[in-house]
C-alpha cells in the first residue's frame, strides 16, 4: 500500500498542506520544531485513529482553531481508498470513502509501522514501551486486537475501582472472572506474536552483528498460570491476590505489568548489552516486525521513520539503509540533515519550514 | 439577572434531550410556535402524563401504566423462563423476534463500577424474589460488552444457589447480514465462539 495523497487542515502547526508523495522514498527535511514529525503523525493518526504523542485530541488542532482534518488517498492492489479523520467540537470522526465509519470498520486500508527515537530506547526503557510495541505491532496486522486491549483495560479499571471502594467479595469476584476472560485473550495474542517474531528477530540480529551475539526475545507475563493463559487459572490467581490488592488499592499482577525480555547470551540485555548492541536489537526488531507483516499478513506497511538516523551509529545506519533499499514499500523519513540519508534515487524531498511543506526540486 | 424568556427556556429544555443539539432545539421550538396551537397542547399533555402515569411494574420492572404490567398478566406466557434484559428497548427487541414466549425482567442498567453503578442500582432484588418453584431457567440477554458480561456473571452467581438454570444468549455474526460486512471485532469473536457441527 502507498499513500498517494495527504492533505492536512489546521493540524498541529500546519494551517494547510497537501502532498503527493513518491511511491518509494519521501525525505522530510527541516530544522527542529518546524513540523516534520507532525506530518508523520498525520499519517499515523489516519492509519490508527490514535494520536502519536497527544493524550488529548484537542492538542491535534492548530492553536486558536476549533477543528482539524487529515485526508489521505491510499493505493492498495490497484484500488484507491479515500480515508479521512477529523476532530470537530472535541469529537473524532473517521470517514472511509467520505462516509462516516465506526473504528472497527475503518481500519485495514492503511497500515503503518512507525520508528521513533523513543523506540530506540526500548530495550533499556520502561516495560510500558515494550508492551506498547507488542500491542501496536499486533494491531497493525490484526486491527481487532485494539478491542481486546480496550476491553481488558475497562475490566481492569473496574476491578481497581471496586478494590478501592471496598466492594463486597462477590462483586469483585465477578469482575475478576470478566477480567480473566479479557486477559486470557490479550495474553494469548501477545504470546503468539512474540513466539512468531522471536526467531526472525534473532536471525536478523545475527546477520547484523555476527552470529556469536546469541540474542533472544521472550514474553514475560507478569502473571504466569498453568495451563498457560487459561481464564479459570487467571481468575483463581486474582482471587488469591485480592487481599493484598485491596490493601494496595490496585491490581498488581496481570497483563498491565507484562514485559518483553531481551537477553544476550542468557543475560539481560537491559543490563549487559552495550548501547550500540541495544540499538541494533531494536532495529532488528522493527525489521522483523515489517517482515512478519509481509510474510503472514501479505501486507507491506508504509514506514514512518522519525529522525532515527541521528540515533544510530554509522554502521547501524548503513544497515538500516541496506534494509530500506531492499524493502519494496513506501517510506517517509524525517531528518535535520539529508546528508545522513543514503537514498539517491526514487525519492522526493519535502522541505518543512514553520508549518508549511514544499516539494524541493532534486 | 432577568429570567430567560420562554423561547430560550424551551430551546434549552429541548437541547437536554439525547441526540438534539442547540440548532435542532431551536428548530423544534420555532416549529412549535409556528404550528397549530394543538401541537403544543398535545405535546405538553403527553409529557406530563407519561411521567404521571407510567411507573415500574412491581414484578418485572417494565415501564407500565397498570401494575403488574400487561406482559406479566398475560396467562399465555410461559412462567418457567425469565429473560433478563438491560433496558425496556432490549425487551422490545426480543419481543419483536416472536420467538420468545416466556417472561421478562428489566434491570435498568448494567454493573459499571467506573460509572458508579453497583448491584444496588440494578433491579436485582425483585428478580430474586421471582425465582420460586415455577422458574426453571433464567436467560441473560445483556450485550456482549465488558459490563454486559460482568452483569451476566453476577446474575449467574446470584441464581446458582437457588437451583435455577442460567443461560446466556450467543453472540456473533448477525444472520441476514453478509459475512463480508461484519466488522472485524464481531467476526473475531464469532470465530472464537465457534461450535462443532
Amino acid at each position: 500500500m502507498k499513500v498517494t495523497r495527504l492533505a492536512l487542515r489546521d493540524f498541529r502547526n500546519f494551517a494547510e498542506a497537501e502532498l503527493r508523495p513518491h511511491p518509494r522514498f519521501n525525505v522530510i527535511w527541516g530544522e527542529n520544531g518546524q513540523g516534520k514529525t507532525n506530518l508523520l503523525e498525520a499519517m499515523y493518526w489516519l492509519s490508527t485513529l490514535r494520536p502519536l504523542r497527544a493524550s488529548r485530541l484537542r492538542e491535534l488542532v492548530r492553536w486558536g482553531h476549533k477543528a482539524t482534518r487529515v485526508d489521505g488517498e491510499v493505493e492498495r492492489e490497484g484500488l484507491v481508498h479515500r480515508l479521512a479523520v477529523e476532530v470537530r467540537d472535541g469529537d473524532r470522526r473517521a470517514l472511509r470513502e467520505g462516509k462516516q465509519a465506526r473504528a472497527s470498520q475503518y481500519f485495514g486500508a492503511l497500515a503503518v509501522v512507525m520508528f521513533t527515537p523513543d523506540d530506540v530506547g526500548m530495550v533499556r526503557g520502561s516495560p510500558e514501551l515494550r508492551r506498547r510495541f507488542v500491542d501496536r505491532a499486533i494491531f497493525t496486522g490484526r486491527p481487532a486486537h485494539l478491542a481486546t486491549v480496550v476491553d481488558f483495560r475497562r475490566a481492569l479499571d473496574a476491578r481497581n475501582r471496586l478494590l478501592r471502594e471496598s466492594a463486597p467479595d462477590d462483586l469483585v469476584d465477578v469482575y475478576e472472572a470478566t477480567l480473566a476472560q479479557q486477559a486470557a485473550r490479550l495474553m494469548a495474542a501477545r504470546r503468539a506474536y512474540v513466539e512468531r517474531i522471536g526467531p526472525r528477530f534473532a536471525e536478523i540480529v545475527a546477520a547484523v552483528a555476527g552470529a556469536e551475539l546469541g540474542v533472544e526475545l521472550s514474553y514475560r507475563p507478569s502473571l504466569s498460570v498453568d495451563p498457560v493463559d487459561d481464564p479459570a487459572a487467571l481468575h483463581a490467581a486474582w482471587a488469591a491476590d485480592r487481599g493484598r490488592d485491596r490493601e494496595r488499592g490496585f491490581t498488581q499482577r496481570g497483563p498491565q505489568a507484562d514485559d518483553l525480555g531481551f537477553t544476550l547470551l542468557d543475560r539481560s540485555a537491559r543490563s549487559y548489552a552495550s548501547q550500540g548492541q541495544q540499538r541494533a536489537m531494536v532495529l532488528a526488531l522493527k525489521i522483523a516486525e515489517i517482515q512478519l507483516l509481509e510474510a503472514i499478513r501479505q501486507c507491506t506497511p508504509v514506514l514512518l521513520l522519525d529522525d532515527v538516523s541521528s540515533e544510530l551509529d554509522p554502521r547501524r545506519n548503513a544497515r538500516l539503509f541496506e534494509f530500506l533499499g531492499a524493502f519494496e514499500g513506501q517510506v517517509f523519513i524525517t531528518t535535520t540533515d539529508p546528508g545522513f540519508l543514503k537514498i539517491d534515487a526514487e525519492r522526493r524531498i519535502w522541505r518543512v519550514e514553520a508549518g508549511a511543506v514544499a516539494r524541493q526540486e532534486d | 439577572m432577568a429570567e430567560a424568556d420562554p423561547i430560550r427556556r424551551l430551546i434549552h429544555a429541548f437541547s437536554r434531550l439525547p441526540g438534539i443539539g442547540e440548532k435542532t432545539a431551536a428548530r423544534l421550538t420555532f416549529f412549535v410556535l409556528d404550528a397549530d396551537e394543538s401541537v403544543a397542547r398535545e405535546l405538553s399533555e403527553a409529557l406530563g402524563e407519561v411521567r404521571r402515569r407510567i411507573r415500574l411494574c412491581s414484578v418485572c420492572c417494565n415501564l407500565t401504566e397498570v401494575d403488574p404490567c400487561r406482559t406479566c398478566r398475560d396467562p399465555r406466557r410461559d412462567g418457567a423462563t425469565i429473560c433478563v434484559v438491560e433496558s425496556v428497548p432490549g425487551m422490545h427487541a426480543i419481543e419483536r423476534t416472536g420467538e420468545y414466549r416466556g417472561r421478562y425482567h428489566i434491570l435498568h442498567g448494567l454493573l459499571a463500577p467506573l460509572d458508579g453503578v453497583g448491584p444496588e442500582q440494578l433491579h436485582l432484588k425483585p428478580l430474586l424474589a421471582r425465582l420460586g418453584d415455577e422458574v426453571e431457567e433464567v436467560i441473560v440477554a445483556t450485550s456482549p460488552s465488558v459490563e454486559g458480561e460482568a452483569t451476566a456473571l453476577y446474575i449467574q452467581r446470584l441464581c446458582r444457589p437457588l437451583g435455577v438454570r442460567v443461560t446466556r444468549i450467543a453472540s456473533g455474526v448477525p444472520i441476514g447480514a453478509d459475512l463480508e460486512y461484519a466488522d472485524q471485532v464481531t467476526l473475531a469473536r464469532a470465530l472464537a465462539g465457534r461450535r462443532e457441527l
